[in-house]
């Protein structure tokens, strides 16, 4: 018998240390790979905004949820190599060549490795597909984009596994070179403790670098951007890193620090559980951290949706005329009479339509779209920066009801209610307009702001900004400009009837008669397009579509009508909705999967510890209760960080939007905690479930 | 204190039955310290399992302060474990995660006894036997001979009828099965435990008021100290010796 057969009958005869290993490997692959997949998809990607947050945000936790998943395959490789560190040990001790069993075990793992990221591959590729076939059905007719398997996609998902392998030989490579035979035998025995003593102090230390990190990492970058202007760059991240060596310092302060206080009874009690898990080791806190991690990003993306959802309808309630369009004057677009017939055809009374002319005038500006060399944000003036959109004192009264009385030579600026100056815009960056008639510039200072939101575009700056002038500067701007078309800008309101269907007909009618000007998207600024020629980057990238409402549309142009945004609701966001659902499945699916084996080696590891205290007269229903425990450690203290710290992470964000907490962000909050109490039972739902896997282990 | 009647108990590998223990009895009186021994294979540990209940036995009694504790129920059975008798290991069995102190402590932790009278005990009982010095510290800290005091320690926690030690020297190099045997003899003495222990050491055997020798599964002989252990040990080697196949130390 070769020493190949030996260790295939060992093989054999061991079948479940391998399938342990098998089964971490190809579910860690197929995670990561159903996720690249589905995030390179032409579906997503060309739905997430390049540069958005939402981009931002399905990366950051797709880095997390990927470095989740190399931690548990090399945790649960380790464990392997554990397992086989016996077999390995006797068979050096008795004199085989370390260079034939390194060849032996390296050609194992790399064998099952290769071949679990093969099945992980596929199987992740087959996940990506279903789920991809059933997104394209829940956003039918939302999306003009299909599910695809792209290069891009396959190839991360390859480059993934290969180096989850890497890493793999690595450690194998590692674990053969000892040259001390008894420190091999002894592997399956080995435990990591954790420092014994740790202190109060330690704690601190612990508190004060997670506190620290997330403020140097989170808010002192903000602070400094908004104090001096100088934009830190993305280094400030590294702070994370702190904040997550402080988080390792609370839990392992949280597993090995019991002391006997003010309840000793309870001290003692809990006694050998206190003394098992802190011999369970360094590598049980580096778990539960990624636990943590994984269930605050799992809950983090599962947020994105009430969050969504809440400020689309607190935005909605911001509107103060239920319809709101303009057009330029070419536009074939329905008149007053033709609106107030096709309202008729639904049973809707028309109610304030109200009608003025816009006019279209470049300005200047300054633009804070670069950093400089040393990362201070350059702030550049250029007399003639954008296009801006202007309306006569008169006209904004009439359409809005409220009295705006600009100075001469001031304007004001039509901005959404609580709107504030950021970094990058300030109510004041314009000091002149440019009459292309007479190619003379007309100074302007900034007056104040009025609040309007059916006549706000977008962000309500830059390109997007509208301003009122007062009559006689209106009258002086039309008359000197003739470089870009008019517009005309229309508000009503109506009522009773069928109006989200006098809605859709509008909406459709609209975007039939809409003219070429208006085939815009919404980062579309005609100044910049006629200065920068064909080089322009937002020249024809319009996506909208007159019959279908509801389908994502980047149009400069949309009406804005609010049946039809009631009645759409969150669908316009399907896609963003649907994949950050996924991204949370993902993240809770790897945080059951890893707590639920670390509780099976908990029962493995402490198999001997039980039948010792059994014999010490421990009846099973005490080791049961010793055995929860243990594993209530794995679950609590990750399901209480990740979950209340996400929660009040989430809280604080709405908190600090506008400095107010609303009604329906209160009710939102209200959602986040029916999340977190989701997300606790189902994390209550692995725990029993791993309980009774562990009890039957150990025959209790 | 512990009586054994006409134990049997065999072992099925196949269709082979292999008998282990022929109709073993004997007694153990209260604040008696007695040892078996024998060589391999002559069912020493397996009298020892079969007392403390670890296995089944086929047929017998095994009274401990005339109660069978063989048919008690597995719950009854582990009270029994934990307040009456007392175990000793061959590899000392601490946790690893637990000081001396808080192993000493264990069998009253199971119990979930008052913590003021657990502190107490285990307090006296490191005194007893000279390791209360080391008592905050960890096993893997301490020696093989201070690991078995602790672990006599711990057995005695409960004040148990009968302490079963199972090769309790046979990890520790002589120095320190003097100092665990020590710890035997002053239990005894000082606390009138009754002792029943397996060993293959006649040094250690020679500190017991009684000593067993078993042969293919039955007392083969039984050896009473009555002078000096010097004269005792003298004896034992002379029956070991004459024993065939016998192990001496």
């Amino acid at each position: 018998m070769s020493l190949k057969q030996v260790w295939k009958r060992s093989k054999d005869k061991n079948k479940s240390a391998y399938r342990q290993f098998c089964f971490c490997i190809s579910f860690a692959v197929l995670l990561i790979t159903s996720y690249i997949m589905m995030l390179e998809s032409p579906l997503i990607q060309q739905t997430l905004p390049e540069g958005g947050d939402s981009r931002k945000q399905v990366y950051m936790i797709f880095v997390l949820a990927a470095a989740g998943c190399v931690i548990f395959t090399v945790y649960a490789a380790s464990l392997f190599l554990r397992y086989k560190s016996r077999e390995i040990g006797v068979f050096l001790a008795l004199g085989t060549e370390k260079g034939k069993v390194k060849a032996l075990l390296l050609r194992e793992i790399s064998g099952y490795t290769a071949a679990m990221i093969g099945a992980g591959l596929v199987a992740g590729c087959l996940v990506s597909l279903c789920l991809g076939i059933l997104f394209e059905h829940l956003v039918k007719g939302l999306s003009e984009y299909s599910f695809a398997f792209t290069g891009i996609g396959f190839g991360a998902s390859l480059l993934y596994g290969l180096f989850i392998l890497a890493m793999l030989l690595i450690l194998s490579a590692h674990f053969m070179k000892r040259s001390n035979i008894m420190d091999i035998l002894n592997e399956q025995r080995k435990q990591e403790p954790l420092k014994k003593m740790v202190s109060p102090p330690y704690l601190i230390g612990g508190i004060l670098l997670f506190a620290g990190g997330l403020l140097l990492a989170f808010v002192m970058p903000a602070a400094v951007a908004k104090m001096t202007g100088h934009y830190m760059g993305a280094w400030t991240n590294l702070f994370y890193l702190t904040a997550l060596a402080g988080l390792y310092r609370i839990m392992v302060y949280s597993i090995s620090c019991h002391r006997k206080g003010r309840r000793p009874q309870k001290y003692y009690n809990n006694l050998i559980s206190y003394g098992m898990l802190k011999f369970q080791g360094s590598s049980f806190v580096r778990n539960m951290l990624v636990v943590t991690l994984l269930l605050a990003g799992g809950i983090f993306a599962a947020f994105y949706v009430p969050i969504n959802g809440q400020e689309n309808s607190s935005s909605l309630a911001r509107y103060e005329s239920m319809y709101s369009m303009f057009y330029t004057g070419d536009a074939a677009v329905p008149s007053q009479k033709e609106i107030a017939n096709l309202a008729q055809t639904y049973g809707v009374e028309l109610q304030q339509y109200r009608k003025a002319q816009v006019l279209q005038v470049v300005g200047s500006g300054v633009n804070r779209d670069d950093v400089d060399e040393k990362g201070n944000l350059k702030e550049v003036y250029e007399k003639q920066h954008a296009l801006y959109e202007i309306f006569s004192a008169g006209d904004y009264e009439k359409l809005t009801g409220q009295k705006a009385e600009p100075q001469p030579g001031t304007y004001y600026l039509i901005q959404s209610p609580g709107a504030q100056e950021d970094l990058f815009f300030r109510f004041d960056d314009i000091d002149s307009l440019y009459l292309d008639k007479w190619e003379k510039f007309m100074p302007l200072a900034y007056g104040k702001t009025v609040t309007y939101q059916s006549l706000v575009q977008g962000w309500g700056f830059d390109h997007q900004a509208r301003l009122v002038v007062s009559d006689a500067d209106f009258q002086k701007i039309k008359e000197g400009t003739e470089a870009f078309p008019r517009e005309t800008q229309v508000l009503f309101n109506s009522k009773g009837g069928d109006s989200l269907a006098f809605a859709e007909e509008l909406y459709l009618r609209f975007g039939q008669g809409c003219s070429a000007d208006m085939k815009v998207c919404n980062g579309y600024d005609a100044w910049q397009h006629k200065l920068q020629g064909n080089e322009y980057d937002y020249a024809g990238k319009v996506r909208y579509d007159p019959a279908n409402s509801v389908k994502e549309a980047d149009w400069q142009y949309e009406p804005l009508f609010l049946p039809l945004k009631e009645a759409g609701g969150m669908k316009r966001y399907a896609v963003y909705l649907l994949l950050f659902v996924y991204v949370s499945i993902i993240c809770l699916a790897a945080a059951g999967v890893i707590s639920y084996s670390r509780s099976q080696s908990i029962a493995l590891g402490s198999s001997q510890v039980f039948s010792d205290l059994e014999k010490l007269g421990a009846d099973a229903a005490y080791q049961r209760k010793l055995l929860a425990k243990q594993l209530k450690k794995v679950f609590l203290l990750p399901t209480l960080l990740g979950g209340f710290g996400m929660t009040a992470f989430g809280c604080l964000m709405l908190k600090t939007n506008d400095g107010v907490l609303s009604a329906g962000e209160i009710k939102t909050i209200g959602i986040f905690f029916v999340i977190l109490l989701a997300v606790m039972a189902y994390q209550y739902g692995i725990y029993r479930f791993s309980r009774k896997k562990a009890q039957s282990l150990l025959g209790l | 204190m512990l009586k054994v009647n006409h134990l049997f108990k065999s072992y099925k590998t196949g269709n082979t039955v292999y008998e282990v223990l022929k109709d073993v009895s004997f007694e153990v009186k209260e604040g008696e310290f007695v040892a078996v021994m024998g060589p391999s294979g002559s069912g020493k540990t397996t009298l020892l399992n079969c007392i403390s209940c670890f296995i089944p036995k086929d047929e017998g009694e095994i009274l401990l302060k005339d109660r069978d504790i063989s048919r008690l129920s597995e719950k009854q059975l582990a009270r029994v474990r934990n307040e009456r008798l007392g175990f000793v290991f061959q590899d000392f069995m601490l946790l690893d995660g637990l000081t001396v102190f808080e192993n000493v402590c264990i069998p009253k932790v199971i119990k979930e006894a008052p913590y003021e009278e657990m502190e107490k005990k285990a307090q006296s009982l490191l005194a007893l036997f000279g390791i209360d010095a080391i008592s905050d510290k960890y096993p893997a800290e301490i020696s093989g001979g201070q690991k078995q005091r602790t672990a006599v320690a711990r057995a005695l926690m409960n004040d148990p009828f009968l302490i079963l030690a199972d090769e309790p020297t046979g990890n520790l190099d002589s120095k320190s099965s003097e100092a665990v045997i020590g710890a035997f003899v002053s239990a005894s003495k000082t606390l009138k435990a009754t002792t029943f222990m397996v060993t293959h050491d006649t040094f250690s055997a020679s500190y017991c008021d009684r000593v067993l020798v078993m042969k293919d599964g039955k007392v083969f002989q039984e050896l009473r100290r009555t002078g000096e252990r010097r004269e005792f040990l003298g004896q034992l080697l002379e029956v070991l010796a004459a024993m065939n196949g016998g192990e001496e130390k």
